[in-house]
């Protein structure tokens, strides 16, 4: 009898959501707020060892993590993938239609410029027109997403995005280099929504973390305000920097933007390979058997299996490559890159 | 009911705003320097990859005799030329438009613009209609545009004559000249120009 009862007082705590179960803890040992003083302290960490070598580290956290976070990411998206797609099939057609034709599109400029010999306003109009392209699609899917459960109340999706436009078309490339300093921060917004969808009990301290974020940004920026330019004008220097966008904004030092560039990424590739592995995924990335995909039939299994295990061999290619010929593979990964930045925007629209 | 008036005067306002404002503009206002750091507003267009930069002695006087007709005259020492074309500063025959641009967007990247906010303006209605904070919502608008359409007013270069406003574009004189003259004599690039009002 006492056994039972005890049984049934336990029961309700266990289905109580974490966060409220967390609650009644004795104050200081709620997750929370260790967690808070460990993420803020990472956060900084991280910003000031950005700050000490922002090339170098710029240079190795590519180097390690481009290719085991597109791995984790891709995984992410397995995982929160429905098992029959029904009435989201459609949606997700023209989400991830639209990623291979927008990255196809992108990774063709160059090469149509370097064929037809384009002039810069040539080369603008077409870099003005890809974001335009980019926008609608973006604001098409959100328009769609609307009127898909859960319905959503988005009436600004058409002022914000027709704004954008007229923004890119006076200065297309600020709207480029804001995808460069925007595409990290999305997976932050992929985190908090995880987390939040989950109920778990890290989402504070993740939020209050993350207001460290801006003040880590201009405590680079004045650390590094009168550093002397990047030495070496070597092609990987000269690369990072114009990835930087320190030939778009020239009054902020390029020390800054490849620090601001570098510690952005640096969290980016946290939040995949650490974070959404440990607190969303629950589960390597290699084992598929929780993916609902999986869960539908043994050849979607295999498939899933193979389509893990190709992403394995590419990311031992990609660091293979990288030791071969470190700047060559870097611009190519960062345009086959685009692939994942923009099959981002589908996924996180539907967890909105 | 109340609610449907202010719904119906934004979306006035704000359709007033995208037919009249592009209406009130004109392109080609020159600009006079008026007050603290309005003066240059409008640069001048960007020099050509040939272009030099050189010293000018300017006389506001009339061109005089020599150059009867003309509205300017530029006056360029021989030897000067020879310095600048011997240094390779200026080609002999400089091609017009060469410029690279200035790396901001496309030469008609503002029609499309202007096109792309005029619609965002025109949108914003629909974003108001059927809110239940509509009321506050038009309040915010309406401050907004009373207050952009002040400043507009006070610092813009709009309705030209209007007092202390810019003046209307002179219209340009009949066949006018300019007359350009090499001469033996001399160091510095000198420039004439007949003063405005004479």
């Amino acid at each position: 009898m006492g056994e039972a009862a005890g049984a049934v007082a336990i029961q309700p705590a266990d289905h109580e959501p974490a966060e409220r179960r967390g609650r009644r803890q004795k104050p200081g040992t709620h997750p929370a707020v260790w967690t808070t003083w460990f993420a803020a302290a990472a956060l900084l960490g991280v910003a000031w060892g950005v700050a000490c070598a922002p090339l170098g580290v710029s240079v190795v956290a590519v180097f390690l993590f481009a290719g085991p976070h597109n791995w984790c990411e891709a995984r992410y998206f397995l995982s929160r993938l429905p098992g029959r797609l029904g009435p989201l099939a459609p949606f997700f057609a023209v989400g991830f239609g639209g990623t291979v034709l927008l990255a196809a599109t992108f990774a063709l400029l160059p090469l149509g410029a370097r064929w037809g010999a384009w002039s810069e306003s040539t080369w603008t109009t077409a870099i003005a027109g890809w974001n335009t392209a980019l926008i609608l699609w973006i604001a098409g899917l959100a328009e769609w997403r609307k009127r898909l459960p859960p319905y959503r109340d988005w009436p600004w999706v058409l002022p914000v995005a027709l704004l954008l436009i007229a923004v890119n078309w006076l200065a297309p490339s600020y709207v480029s280099l804001a995808l460069v300093y925007l595409h990290p921060i999305l997976a932050l917004v992929f985190l908090d929504r995880e987390l939040g969808r989950r109920h778990s009990p890290w989402r504070t301290a993740y939020r209050r973390a993350v207001v460290l974020l801006p003040v880590a940004l201009v405590g680079i920026a004045l650390a590094l305000r009168d550093a002397p330019a990047l030495a070496g004008a070597d092609v990987l220097t000269l690369q990072i920097q114009r990835h930087a966008g320190a030939e778009i904004v020239p009054w902020i030092s390029p020390q800054v933007l490849v620090a601001w560039h570098a510690y952005l990424e640096l969290l980016h590739y946290g939040v995949w390979v650490l974070a959404v592995p440990l607190f969303v995924v629950q589960a390597p990335p290699w084992n598929v058997a929780t993916a609902p995909l999986a869960r539908r039939s043994l050849p979607w299994r295999r498939a899933l299996v193979a389509v893990v295990a190709a992403g394995a061999l590419l990311v031992v290619s990609l660091w293979g490559a990288f030791l071969v010929d470190y700047p060559f593979t870097r611009d190519l990964y960062f345009t086959i890159a685009l692939l994942h930045v923009l099959a981002e925007a589908p996924m996180l629209l539907r967890i909105l | 009911m109340l609610r449907r008036i202010l719904g119906v005067s934004v979306c006035t306002l704000f359709a007033a705003m995208v037919v009249g404002v592009p209406l009130l503009s004109l392109a080609d206002v020159p600009v006079e320097p008026r007050g603290n750091g309005r003066a240059n507003r409008r640069p001048a267009p960007p020099a050509s990859d040939g272009a030099v930069m050189a010293p000018v002695r300017v006389n506001h006087q009339a061109p005089g005799a020599a150059a009867e007709g003309a509205v300017a005259r530029i006056v360029i020492p021989r030897a000067y030329l020879q310095e600048l074309l011997a240094s390779g500063a200026v080609s002999p025959a400089l091609p017009i438009g060469s410029g690279s641009g200035n790396g901001s967007g496309p030469h008609y990247g503002t029609l499309v613009a202007g096109i792309a906010l005029a619609l965002a303006i025109a949108s914003v209605p629909f974003v108001l209609r059927g809110r239940r904070a509509t009321r506050q919502l038009v309040a915010a608008s309406l401050l907004f545009v009373v207050v952009l359409g002040g400043w507009t007013w006070a610092y813009g270069d709009l309705i030209p004559g209007r007092p202390g406003g810019p003046p209307r574009r002179p219209a340009p004189p009949a066949g006018a000249q300019i007359s350009l003259e090499i001469v033996e004599e001399g160091e510095t690039v000198q420039l004439w120009v007949k003063p405005q009002g004479r």
